[in-house]
């Protein structure tokens, strides 16, 4: 009779293990090369595919108009009233200081805003403060009561009631260093509001947003999750190994191939040109965790059958796993690879590096870890010690009750699948993407105190294009975007909202020698563009409206800015905005909406759909591979339900408590199905091979399959959950939001597989092929 | 009082000063020889084209004439008509401008039929949506700047010298500027612009530059590129024409409302 394959594939690998080992070692050291070549992405852009149509329109409206990405410094008077001389110098003077920040194209403040006046036939156009020292208090109030009325500044850049400010820097980054240059102006903003905060504690708040500090958070959580996680949760998982497999020694190889799996898999990532983000800088923790079940199940049966002699021993094992293990790692990767349906291009690079990962994690188990534990005095721990007797009682446990309280069993878990159903729809499609900031994070803080006290912090642009050439000065054109103004300014979501008209009606009032009566659009477009005309040649340096009209004026642009809105509430509204405009704006050709906040909506939409998609390729192709491999549909179908009821329940319990669902989420499906069926997969290895070749009856092969497998899974499922936890602790949403989810999922795994499978296994499954 | 000591001291001084001189040319004295063979022109006129390019590659126009009136001891004056676009057709803007102080300028805006009275200490801003701000077009006086000559560039046997210009005045949006001088013809044909803190803003460069009256020169074309926001701006000149006998009395009020 000739030798099953998997027989001779694993006597091949026991044979050669040396000249494997050498090979393996070298592919390590290629693909450790690619580490080079990783570089840290810090933008919110790498959220984005350059296909992205929110991108294409966001950027394509940059290069109309000007670049958006900025820093915003908040004030907010201690006393409670800005209008004051000690107040105003201070603003006045960071106001100068900030035009020397790094890439700053503009900077726009209470003080610089180009404020009109006429005297007769003078118009008169200049900074609204100029020498605040000097100010006398009548100044100082008319200053206040004309400021705070201003249509441009009011909810914007100065609060209503007098108290805050903002002093807004639009910085032009270069494509080419975005990350040098990111850091570069946070630390510049950073070192200036902090000595500005010093000398003037007793009179102000001083808070920093905006988006570029907002990117290099990106990067310093990349950096503190890479920094801090890695090495906590390398730790921790030789604790836990070397406490549940009950030798230190044999956790050291176990760690070190799985070290060596996470250095080629970032190696590819490098090779592949992958940039480092706040999400990919989880793989080498979630690779740490997923790899490490692979070497577990090599060393713990190794260890079972140690009494054999160490070469008898690792032959043994490599024949019991080399199958389980393979197709585990397999399931697992096509998990992780459905990542690649996502829309959004970290989850895809997180995705192929974990897989990549995965798979370098199944060679070095079975050709670096073979030899090692040859070279190594590794050996079973004589005495059981507690972890061991925790472990083995567990297991005894569960046995007892899967036996013999079938039907309480299945009464239980349909309620709990009914329950869990019930409320999965109660998971809303919902991020906020500022708050995958957590309160932690400064921010978040400045951002939440932003908002508390001055402006909105969502804005979306809208370019409204007249169709034709110094289409902008067409009265009708003004008209229709003094209606949208309005009817923006009345909207509850609104905070404020930007447009030239206003400079123009102001423009109109003072060139009519300051008659209230005139603060109106002109009845003529001869007129617009000559007061436009003669607005521009007035305004200094980096204040202009090239910011806001484009080069041949057939489009401006409207700014509005909202309060902080879900991604649903976001997109109705824009489709709300983008309606109102067709129907009751007849000289706007056409209206497109853009910003960051519109480009984090729909991702979230986008990539949902993609993922359910993926998603549910991934499970059926994950139940063909079983259910071939097992040779049995039913026992295929068993296990594809089996493993569908912890992501089942997981978003059950998530809807009862929690209710949003992110991004991060999306991709968590897709990637737990692929480490859950793990544990099915060995556990229904080792009862078919006792229902097949033993004989066993059910409840026997039951047995055996705990006895042989139980001990191997619990710890890599305490693994798996206590590298997921880990995640927890990240204060970025996205990687704790994950990682949270994940481990509630896997916990049920564990108990689904210990508990519910056996339960369906004796109820149903037949052997046949 | 004169004693050895101080006659000695001037001495040297002035040896030192004298071979300084031979080796490390003045930025002062080049840029006086620049204002001093552009000086006498009395008056110009000339047709203006502007190509206005964003990142995109969208262009728009605009037409201006321009006439120039030489002041001697202060800034020049100078009258600009729009042809188009045709919504600001006919509007015209009169500026004397100054070194140190602010211009002093008006606007006829033929919508409204009058003429308004700018007070705008401002030079910094672009001028019409371009690239250029009015003060890269507003008259080159020399008090404008503290010059320090850098070094001297050859190429194709053309030697340039490379002045860097710091303004003087307190609103200009430069803090400096590096000049490269064309010893043939002593006008800059490249101008390198640095914005408040220091960067690099704006290039200018001036070319198919004519000769006018055997003494004058003048560029047909200038191109200004934006270096932080990839905007450009290109400046058509056409037929220059000087000495038409324009008065300064073609550059006041009145003469600005009549000007179309």
């Amino acid at each position: 009779m000739k030798t099953p394959l998997d027989r001779r594939i694993a006597r091949f690998v026991f044979e050669k293990r040396n000249q494997l080992a050498t090979i393996s070692t070298t592919l390590f050291l290629i693909f450790a090369g690619g580490l080079s070549n990783l570089y840290f992405d810090s933008s919110y852009r790498a959220y984005f595919s350059e296909e992205n149509p929110e991108l294409i329109a966001f950027e394509s409206m940059e290069k109309i108009y000007t670049k958006e990405d900025n820093i915003i410094i908040i004030l907010k008077s201690k006393e409670g009233n800005l209008f004051q001389a000690k107040n105003l110098r201070p603003i006045e003077e960071l106001t100068k200081r900030t035009w020397n920040m790094p890439y700053s194209i503009r900077v726009d403040s209470i003080t610089n805003f180009q404020l009109i006046s006429n005297f007769g036939e003078t118009i008169e156009i200049k900074n609204a403060v100029e020498n605040a020292a000097d100010l006398n208090a009548g100044e100082l109030e008319l200053l206040r009561t004309r400021l705070l009325k201003q249509p441009e500044l009011r909810n914007k850049i100065i609060s209503p009631d007098g108290k805050t400010t903002g002093i807004i820097a639009t910085v032009q980054i270069p494509a080419d260093k975005r990350t040098e240059a990111t850091t570069e102006i946070a630390q510049w903003s950073k070192s200036l509001i902090t000595n500005f905060a010093k000398e003037y504690n007793t009179q102000f708040t001083v808070a920093l947003s905006g988006t570029v500090i907002m990117d290099y958070t990106f990067t310093e959580i990349g950096t503190q999750d890479s920094t801090f996680l890695v090495p906590i949760s390398v730790t921790l998982m030789f604790v836990i190994l070397g406490i549940l497999v009950g030798t230190f020694i044999g956790a050291t190889p176990i760690l070190t191939i799985t070290i060596m799996s996470i250095i080629s898999a970032m190696g590819a990532g490098g090779f592949f040109n992958y940039p480092l983000t706040s999400v990919t800088v989880t793989a080498p923790i979630i690779i740490l965790t997923v790899a490490i079940a692979n070497s577990v199940h090599v060393l713990s049966s190794f260890l079972d059958n140690y009494r054999l002699g160490k070469e008898e021993a690792l032959k043994a094992s490599i024949q019991q796993n080399l199958q389980p293990v393979f197709l585990a790692s397999i399931t697992t990767a096509i998990g992780f690879l459905t990542m690649n349906f996502s829309e959004v291009p970290p989850f895809n690079h997180l995705g192929n590096i974990v897989s990549i990962g995965i798979i370098f994690s199944l060679i070095f188990t079975f050709t670096i870890l073979p030899i090692v534990l040859m070279w190594l005095p590794v050996k079973p721990n004589p005495k059981s010690n507690r972890a061991d007797k925790i472990l083995k009682g567990t297991l005894i446990y569960s046995k007892e009750i899967v036996l013999n309280h079938t039907h309480p069993i299945l009464w239980c878990s349909i309620i709990l699948i009914t329950i869990s159903l019930i409320n999965i729809p109660k998971n809303e499609l919902n991020d906020i993407f500022v708050h995958w900031f957590d309160q932690r994070v400064d921010f978040r803080k400045a951002t939440d105190f932003m908002e508390d006290n001055l402006t909105g912090i969502y804005s979306i642009n809208y370019s409204l294009d007249s169709g034709v050439t110094n289409g902008i000065n067409n009265p009708e054109y003004q008209r229709d975007i003094e209606k949208l103004y309005t009817w923006l300014q009345n909207l509850p979501e609104t905070v404020h909202v930007l447009s030239f008209t206003t400079a123009i009606k102001s423009l109109n009032k003072y060139i009519n020698f300051g008659n209230e009566q005139h603060y109106r659009l002109p009845d003529s477009r001869e007129a617009a563009a000559q007061y436009l005309l003669l607005y521009e040649m007035s305004l200094p340096y980096g204040l202009d409206l090239n910011n806001q009209i484009n080069v041949d004026k057939s489009s401006s642009k409207l700014t509005l800015t909202t309060k902080t809105l879900s991604t649903k509430e976001t997109i109705q509204l824009n489709n709300k905005i983008l309606r109102w405009v067709e129907k009751n704006c007849s000289s706007i050709q056409k209206v497109h909406g853009a910003g960051t906040v519109l480009m984090f909506s729909n991702i979230g939409e986008r990539n949902i759909k993609a993922m359910l998609v993926g998603t549910t390729s991934a499970i059926f192709l994950i139940s063909i591979i079983l259910a071939l491999s097992l040779k049995s549909i039913s026992i295929g179908l068993i296990s594809l339900f089996a493993n569908l009821v912890p992501a089942v329940i997981g978003f059950g319990i998530w809807g009862i408590f929690v209710g949003q669902v992110g991004l991060s989420l999306s991709v968590v499906t897709g990637m737990t199905f692929g480490i859950v069926i793990d544990d099915t997969v060995h556990f229904l290895t080792k009862y078919l091979k006792a229902r097949r070749i033993q004989n066993f009856s059910k409840p026997e092969a039951i047995k055996f399959a705990f006895d042989s497998v139980g001990k191997a899974l619990l710890i890599t499922s305490l693994v798996l959950i206590a590298g997921f936890a880990l995640l927890t602790t990240s204060s970025f949403y996205m990687n704790s939001g994950m990682g949270l989810m994940t481990a509630i999922i896997i916990m049920i795994a564990l108990l689904s597989t210990f508990i519910f499978l056996p339960t369906l296994l004796q109820k149903g499954g037949s052997l046949v092929q | 009082m004169f004693n050895k000591f101080t006659f000695f001291s001037i001495f040297i001084a002035i040896a030192l000063s004298a071979t300084g001189h031979e080796h490390q040319p003045n930025g002062q004295s080049i840029m006086e020889e620049v204002d001093t063979l552009n000086s006498g022109w009395k008056d110009s006129e000339a047709q203006l084209r502007m190509l206005l390019k964003n990142k995109n590659g969208q262009v728009s126009e605009r037409f201006l004439r321009i006439k120039s009136f030489e002041v001697v001891g202060d800034g020049d004056k100078s009258l600009s008509v729009f042809d188009e676009p045709k919504d600001v057709k006919g509007t015209a803007f009169l500026s004397h401008t100054h070194s140190l102080k602010p211009d002093d300028q008006w606007l006829y805006l033929p919508a409204i039929k009058r003429v308004k009275r700018i007070a705008s200490a401002n030079k910094s801003g672009p001028f019409v949506g371009s690239e250029f701000a009015y003060e890269d077009l507003s008259s080159f006086e020399l008090e404008k700047y503290n010059f320090e000559w850098q070094k001297n560039e050859i190429k194709n046997d053309v030697t340039y010298n490379i002045v860097q210009a710091i303004p003087q005045y307190k609103y200009s949006g430069y803090t400096s500027l590096l000049l490269s001088i064309d010893r043939n013809i002593m006008r800059p044909i490249k101008i390198t612009y640095f914005d408040r803190k220091g960067a690099l803003l704006k290039t200018l460069t001036q070319h198919e530059f004519k000769q006018y009256l055997g003494t004058y020169w003048r560029p047909s074309r200038m191109e200004m590129i934006n270096h932080q926001t990839g905007k450009s701006t290109t400046l058509l000149w056409k037929n220059w024409e000087f000495n038409k006998g324009l008065s300064d009395s073609d550059f006041n009020k009145t003469s600005l409302k009549r000007s179309r």
